[in-house]
């Protein structure tokens, strides 16, 4: 029972948390609001057993790809005070297709028998079994991800390293 | 694994190598200009081009992960092609700029190897890995005229709008591993059709729609397009070319083997509403592409529409072996990866360093003052139009053929009428360039690599167009292939 | 605090609702995604929805009694990181472009 309002807990900060991220007047706000919404879906892994992604969830997301959003929010802030406008979508168009996923969703969830939730296994350790499988079963995409984080750290490089050559320019 | 794996996926090695050869040479060669760096990669290309070929029908590579067959194959053949021209074209354009970007190289070839992985991907891992190595290479390659504000902004929308379509994919793909209890496509299929069905059906039906709005994205279907025309225009004319062939091929490959894996039981409830997209996404496209004067925007609109051309094909797959709707989608995008690169290889060419040319004006005449260029641009643009005995003809005759064989009349007649409406804006060019007194300053495009291109690629349209044969049957063999995979 | 172990088992919480609670952060960041203008909070609610995709593989998994969909995660993990870093390096560029470039000159692109 307790666990179950536990879970409760961690579910509502994870769902208020995003709601901040996309109603917040303020980008620094917003910023929180994912973290508390990352944390919480960390919460959600350690539910599910899912001891190693829970970590991998705090070092990735919380640690490096919050701060880095932060660090941009800083770096631009005052500009982006001035709302970059970017008419990606018409609103009306997207906002039936956006309630349209959610009620497909809801409906799909409710319509579906899902297994019992009394036969579950024990939670066991899961990195053993994570290891076994890349260079298993996962070993093609496990070694190709090499080439797309190289592909990201020349994309990133090259935009600082252009800079860089165009301030010396102006000195 | 074992080494005859890694032979097998030899093409992907040996661009993978160049990429890391290109990054290094840059470093280690200091030289002026960037000739040595588009050598080395050109080697590498012509490397996994000589490498191509390998494995037979229903060989798979790394456990599953792989398919290296005949459907592999022509798709590999396709973005090898499309490599090799945009990587001379873009060698031109990319040096004109004040600090020379040397990433553009390895970039290319990165973005190459994972089309095409997508092209060979049995599972949906190693798919959503290949697609993100692809489009992160793009968003950084639209991003990359340093000088242009417009180029960067374009790079940032195809970022976020990417991501975003690839959340929809993803969450596709943890729907369809829900209810089948694995990655595996052609494992996917036989549950599918094992006696008792897919218990969470469902979430199976909605796993597939979600995939299928996801890849929309990539190809530019209408209403999932919007994207397109502004990433398109930003973008440098060489990278809008390899992007608007290469993604498109590289999710057409994709969206077959969805299609084949997904079966009748999808895409039967499915038939209207792709049969809608199609017939909105062609219309859409063809007529906001009429009202256009900048021409990197009407050849974005005009995207589109081709992408709702070869979706009409998709709906008219009968899924047996040899299926004819197959065979005309793989021949659709081999010539049409020739004649886009080549046309956006001439709008470089003439549009000069900023693009301030791009315009339709500034086509104004060129027949004067270059009839070879202008010559060639025509057979481009008759052949992007379907006129015979172009390339691009048979790729429309082959699909619609089929489409009627399987009895969708109506999409047929839309997609007649609608090829008559895109002839009026691709003769207008012809028009403007034939019929037109010069005006302003004249471009001062002569670069042997651009000509070399769009010579070979007019050729090769033309040879196409009158001897269909060859390429026909290469592409019956891979959609012989994709059903032997099931 | 009880210990992890009987805090998994314990729990009266099904698949169901892990799936729910999916697709309410999905539809949440799409909204954001729609409707917000400011750049940074479109880029976060991406993030968002990738991260919901990752509660529902994770619950999958679980149930499924299978760890495929782990390893899943953690490509869908690596992703998000190289497009937040190539994201930003973008975005960085063009603020700094915005501040020496005329404002009107791409005023035009935006719309």
């Amino acid at each position: 029972m307790i666990s179950t309002v536990i879970w409760c807990l961690f579910a509502g900060m994870t769902v208020m948390a995003a709601l901040a991220v996309a109603t917040s007047k303020n980008v620094v706000h917003c910023g929180f609001g994912l973290l508390f919404s990352l944390l919480g879906v960390c919460a959600m892994y350690v539910f599910l057993g899912a001891d190693f992604l829970a970590a991998t969830q705090v070092i990735v997301y919380v640690g490096g790809i919050l701060v880095l959003i932060l660090f941009g929010v800083m770096m631009t802030h005052r500009i982006t005070a001035t709302d970059l406008k970017s008419e990606l979508v018409q609103p009306v168009a997207a906002l039936i297709a956006a309630v349209a996923i959610l009620v497909l969703s809801v409906g799909m969830i409710l319509e579906q028998v899902w297994p019992a939730k009394e036969h579950l296994d024990p939670i066991t350790p899961t990195t053993h079994a994570f290891g076994v499988s890349f260079l298993t079963d996962y070993l093609f995409p496990f070694e190709f991800a090499s080439v797309l984080l190289l592909v990201a750290l020349i994309g990133a490089a090259m935009f600082t390293r252009d800079s860089a050559g165009e301030d010396s320019d102006h000195v | 694994m074992s080494w005859s794996d890694v032979s097998l996926i030899a093409p992907m090695v040996w661009l993978v190598l160049g990429g890391v050869a290109t990054l290094l040479v840059d470093a280690f060669v200091p030289r002026k200009g960037q000739g040595h760096l588009l050598i080395t990669s050109l080697v590498f290309v012509v490397l996994a081009l000589a490498s191509l070929g390998r494995g037979s029908d229903g060989t798979e590579a790394f456990g599953g992960a792989l398919a290296i067959d005949s459907f592999a194959n022509f798709f590999h053949l396709t973005f090898l092609v499309v490599a090799l021209m945009s990587l001379a074209v873009g060698s031109v354009v990319f040096a004109r700029e004040e600090k020379p970007v040397a990433e553009f190289y390895p970039l290319i070839l990165f973005s190459t190897v994972g089309m095409m992985v997508m092209a060979s991907a049995l599972d949906l891992v190693t798919l959503f890995v290949g697609l993100e190595t692809m489009s992160i290479a793009l968003y950084v390659l639209s991003a990359s005229q340093r000088h242009s504000l417009f180029s960067s902004e374009a790079g940032f929308k195809y970022l976020l709008l990417g991501a975003f379509s690839s959340a929809f994919l993803l969450f596709g793909i943890s729907l369809i591993y829900g209810a089948t209890q694995t990655f595996h496509l052609p494992t996917i299929f036989e549950r599918a059709h094992a006696a008792g069905g897919i218990s969470m059906y469902a979430v199976y039906m909605g796993g597939w729609a979600l995939i299928l709005v996801g890849l929309a994205f990539k190809v530019a279907l209408v209403p999932f397009h919007m994207w397109t025309p502004d990433v398109y225009e930003g973008a440098p004319s060489p990278i809008t070319g390899f992007m608007a062939a290469g993604v498109k091929a590289a999710s057409f490959a994709v969206l077959l083997r969805v299609v084949w894996t997904a079966s009748d039981g999808f895409f039967s409830e499915a038939a209207p509403l792709m049969a809608g997209l199609a017939i909105l996404t062609m219309s859409f496209g063809n007529v906001v592409a009429l009202a256009q004067t900048n021409l990197k925007r009407m050849l974005a609109y005009s995207a589109i529409a081709h992408a709702g051309y070869i979706f009409v094909g998709l709906c008219a797959t009968s899924l047996r072996v040899g299926d004819p709707a197959a065979k005309g989608i793989l021949f659709y995008l081999f010539s049409y990866a020739l004649m886009n690169v080549g046309t956006f290889a001439l709008v470089s060419l003439v549009s000069g360093r900023d693009g301030e040319r791009c315009d339709l004006d500034g086509f104004r005449g060129l027949a004067r003052r270059n009839p070879l260029v202008s010559a060639t641009m025509a057979i481009l643009l008759l052949s992007l139009a379907g006129v015979p005995p172009t390339a691009g003809f048979w790729g429309k005759f082959y699909i619609f053929e089929a489409a009627m064989r399987e009895g969708h009349t109506t999409l047929v007649v839309i997609a007649l009428l609608n090829s008559a409406v895109a002839m009026y804006y691709y003769l207008r060019v012809i028009v403007v360039m034939y019929m037109r007194e010069p005006e302003g300053e004249a471009y001062d495009g002569h670069s042997p690599q651009i000509l070399a291109t769009i010579a070979a690629a007019a050729v090769a349209i033309l040879w196409i167009g009158l001897f269909p044969g060859p390429v026909s049957e290469l592409a019956r063999l891979g959609v012989t292939a994709l059903a032997h995979s099931f | 605090m009880p210990d992890l172990q009987s805090l998994g088992d314990n729990l009266q919480v099904g698949l169901e609702h892990y799936l729910t609670l999916s697709v309410m952060l999905f539809s949440i960041g799409t909204l954001g995604v729609i409707f917000r203008r400011n750049v940074l909070v479109m880029f976060m609610s991406v993030e968002l929805m990738l991260t919901s995709v990752n509660i529902s593989l994770v619950a999958f998994s679980r149930y499924l009694d299978d760890l495929n969909g782990h390893v899943l995660v953690l490509f869908v993990l690596a992703v998000a990181a190289a497009e937040a870093g190539v994201g930003l390096a973008i975005l960085v560029e063009i603020f700094k472009k915005r501040d020496t470039v005329d404002v009107d000159e791409f005023r035009q692109l935006m719309e």
